[in-house]
């Protein structure tokens, strides 16, 4: 109530798993800026990671008295606060419309300086990310906030005579690519280390590996109850916010740790006495990229469905860090499994095993308004599945409020879990 | 001799020739008819030069030919449009410029593309015949009666009528920013290219001001001082829908630069619109008073 009094007034139209765990996980999500500007106060380094999602944060999360956040996630104030703050609107004044992603609200946030305190120090990967979100950070950069960039290569296949190493999620790359980013992630680790006026050794690196892994885990545990459990113990939205904890764990690591448990054993207690919140009989969809409003995790389950299985773009801040290679080496293994920087048929590829992994019964592509993957990444994932797995797929768009085309969603979600539901009658 | 197409200006064409293959820049006209590939959200001219890649005859009106294609990294949209030409070589080039790994990035990629060239009929690299173009294809005509009028922006068709119309309707174009223009042109050392090809192309090719670069300051401060070299009076940020790398800077653009900036967005209808030819005529009606003061 408090929250949606302080303007966050899309939650009012949500509706929330009722425990005392998820309670706790939306109350880490709406009081990060709190944290972040309590921070900023004990003296802490604030920095802005940017694009990358879950590699840079580990890096800075190593280093103590610096706190790592992604002013990314400002893509969600419009949603949540039902464009209230008309962070949108900034954004359209400084000449970046709405053929730009909901991210352009990151532009408006660094302007109003009402949401987060301004970053101490800014670091963006660049190269294979996506042009929109590319020339929003430089814009940044042009209205005097100085940005670290650093690269991130296109991810290739090796050639026949390359040598090669394989990445946290098995693909297989050039050694080259892998040298590439480890020494550009070594370039800002140290960037973040002087402006924190400390060191990044080996041994912090190894530590913050070790942490992140632990959080891994808990999402990896929980993804599997849910996903495969009959009923559903965890609605969508819930497991939404929690994979959103893995890339830089809303500003507390302590407290993501403890709310990914209490979670994870509120699901344990479901399944076993078999308690959902969903029919049993939900249609079963595998989602792919996250969506600008979180009513649709809602609506989809209103009309039938279920997620089991995502691809919010961060697959790669979900798999383990490996422990037992160099620090930074594993961190440049994690960054190049970024689902976003290889090839959309990588990318599908992956989707298909999670898709008959956790059974999925079709797959739907979210598509986010003006970014430049969602142009073309959808016709070759569908593409992929309906030829090696014969399932439905379908694309919709989602923009940060969804109200006045939700008849439109709504109608093409019931027919997609009608003819998941047909399928199921006639086997 | 075999033929090597592309379209991004970061492709280095003398290495292609020093493969002994005849690099051709191709800057396809979009067509809003155009079936290829996705429809929704892909830059035209991407969509364009795709496929012209992957389709046996270019565009599916021009007679077949076969060739070779090279798509470079410089705007996601080309990135992921590559996907669809599957025979193609995909260029990575880097969007930082100031670092060494942004060097070794590039000059690994040079590596890469000597050992495709090779591997699709390409001789070994031989630098004897290399020559440093004396100018470039852009040829400024000063007219004195014309509004002065500079052009940036995305590559502008082969085939397009936008320089003609500029005429038409009583500009001249004296300064040529678009990708594929001079702004793109590298200089690079003859000597030190013979000495060193990688060395001198990496070099040459990470110092071309590009509007992909991150930071990106260089692109503005080469079209302030060439701007006001040309004695512009008008710019034009002739953009594709859809490409956010020049959209983005749109109000940058006019804010640094001292005179007045149409930002025009053109899709694949181009040579059919009327609007296009429309704004370009109104932008230079406004811009006539001044330039006779000025005159």
């Amino acid at each position: 109530m408090r929250h949606c009094e302080d303007g966050d007034t899309r939650l009012a139209n949500l509706r929330f798993d009722n425990s005392p765990a998820a309670l706790r996980l939306w109350n880490l999500l709406l009081t990060e800026e709190d944290r972040l500007r309590q921070a900023r106060a004990e003296g802490k380094l604030l920095v802005g990671v940017m694009k990358d999602l879950g590699t840079a944060a580990v890096l800075a999360w190593s280093l103590p008295d610096v706190v790592a956040f992604y002013p990314d996630g400002a893509w969600w104030t419009p949603c949540i606060m039902e464009s209230n703050q008309r962070l949108l609107e900034v954004a359209d004044s400084l000449g970046v419309p709405e053929s730009f992603c909901p991210v352009r609200a990151m532009l408006g946030a660094f302007v109003t300086q009402e949401h987060f305190p301004l970053p101490d120090l800014l670091v963006c990967s660049v190269g294979a990310t996506c042009d929109d979100f590319s020339s929003i950070a430089q814009r940044l950069e042009g209205m005097g906030h100085p940005i670290t960039w650093w690269e991130m290569p296109h991810r290739r296949s090796p050639d026949s005579d390359e040598a090669y190493v394989t990445l946290t999620n098995g693909a297989c790359v050039p050694v080259e690519q892998v040298e590439c980013v480890e020494t550009e992630l070594e370039r800002i680790g140290q960037v973040m280390a002087t402006a924190a006026h400390t060191q990044l050794t080996e041994q912090r690196l190894r530590e913050g590996i070790v942490r992140a892994n632990r959080v891994r885990r808990l999402l990896d545990e929980l993804r599997q109850e849910v996903f495969m459990a009959e009923p559903c113990p965890l609605p969508a939205l819930e497991m939404l916010i929690a994979e959103m904890l893995s890339i830089h764990y809303c500003s507390d690591f302590d407290e993501t740790e403890q709310v990914l448990q209490e979670l994870l054993a509120e699901v344990e207690r479901r399944v076993t006495a078999r308690q959902g919140v969903l029919p049993a009989d939900a249609a079963r969809l595998f989602w792919v990229n996250p969506v600008a409003d979180l009513r649709v995790m809602n609506l989809l389950e209103d009309l039938g469905g279920r997620i089991c299985g995502t691809d919010y773009m961060l697959g790669h801040a979900l798999d383990l860090l490996p422990e037992d290679e160099p620090p930074l080496h594993a961190l440049a293994l994690a960054a190049l499994a970024d689902p976003m920087v290889g090839s959309a048929a990588q990318r599908a590829e992956r989707i298909c095993r999670e898709v008959q992994h956790f059974r999925a019964q079709a797959v739907l592509v979210s598509r986010i308004p003006g970014a430049s993957h969602c142009a073309t990444e959808g016709a070759v994932i569908a593409d992929v599945i309906r030829t090696r797995l014969d399932l439905p797929v379908i694309e919709i768009e989602v923009p940060s409020v969804t109200d006045a085309m939700e008849p439109t969603l709504g109608t093409r979600l019931q027919a997609l879990v009608e003819t998941i539901k047909g399928v199921q009658t006639a086997c | 001799m075999i033929e090597v197409v592309y379209s991004g200006p970061l492709v280095p064409a003398e290495w292609i020739a020093a493969h002994g293959m005849h690099p051709r820049c191709v800057r396809p006209m979009p067509r809003s008819d155009s079936r290829f590939g996705p429809q929704t959200g892909v830059c035209p001219f991407a969509r364009a030069f795709a496929e012209y890649a992957a389709v046996p005859g270019g565009q599916t009106s021009c007679p077949p030919r076969d060739s070779l294609a090279v798509f470079a990294t410089t705007c996601d949209q080309m990135r992921r449009i590559a996907e669809f030409a599957p025979n193609a070589f995909v260029m990575n080039v880097p969007a930082t410029w100031q670092t060494p790994t942004a060097e070794r990035m590039y000059a690994a990629e040079l590596h890469r593309l000597s050992r495709w060239l090779r591997a699709h009929g390409g001789s070994e690299p031989c630098t004897a015949a290399f020559q440093q173009p004396c100018g470039t294809d852009f040829q400024p005509v000063s007219h004195l009666d014309r509004v002065r009028l500079g052009v940036i922006g995305g590559p502008i068709p082969d085939d397009s009528p936008f320089t003609g119309w500029i005429e038409e309707v009583g500009g001249t174009l004296v300064l040529d920013g678009t990708d594929g223009g001079p702004r793109t042109q590298p200089w690079i050392d003859t000597s030190r290219f013979h000495d060193d090809p990688i060395a001198e192309l990496t070099r040459a090719y990470l110092s071309v001001p590009s509007i992909h670069h991150r930071p990106n300051h260089r692109i503005f401060e080469w079209l302030r001082t060439h701007a006001s070299a040309a004695r512009v009076q008008g710019i034009i940020l002739r953009r594709y829908v859809w490409c956010d790398l020049w959209h983005a800077e749109a109000r940058r653009f006019g804010e640094v630069l001292d005179v007045p900036l149409l930002d025009l967005e053109v899709d694949g209808n181009e040579a059919t619109d009327p609007r296009v030819r429309g704004r370009i005529a109104s932008f230079l009606e406004m811009l006539t008073p001044c330039a006779a003061r000025e005159a």
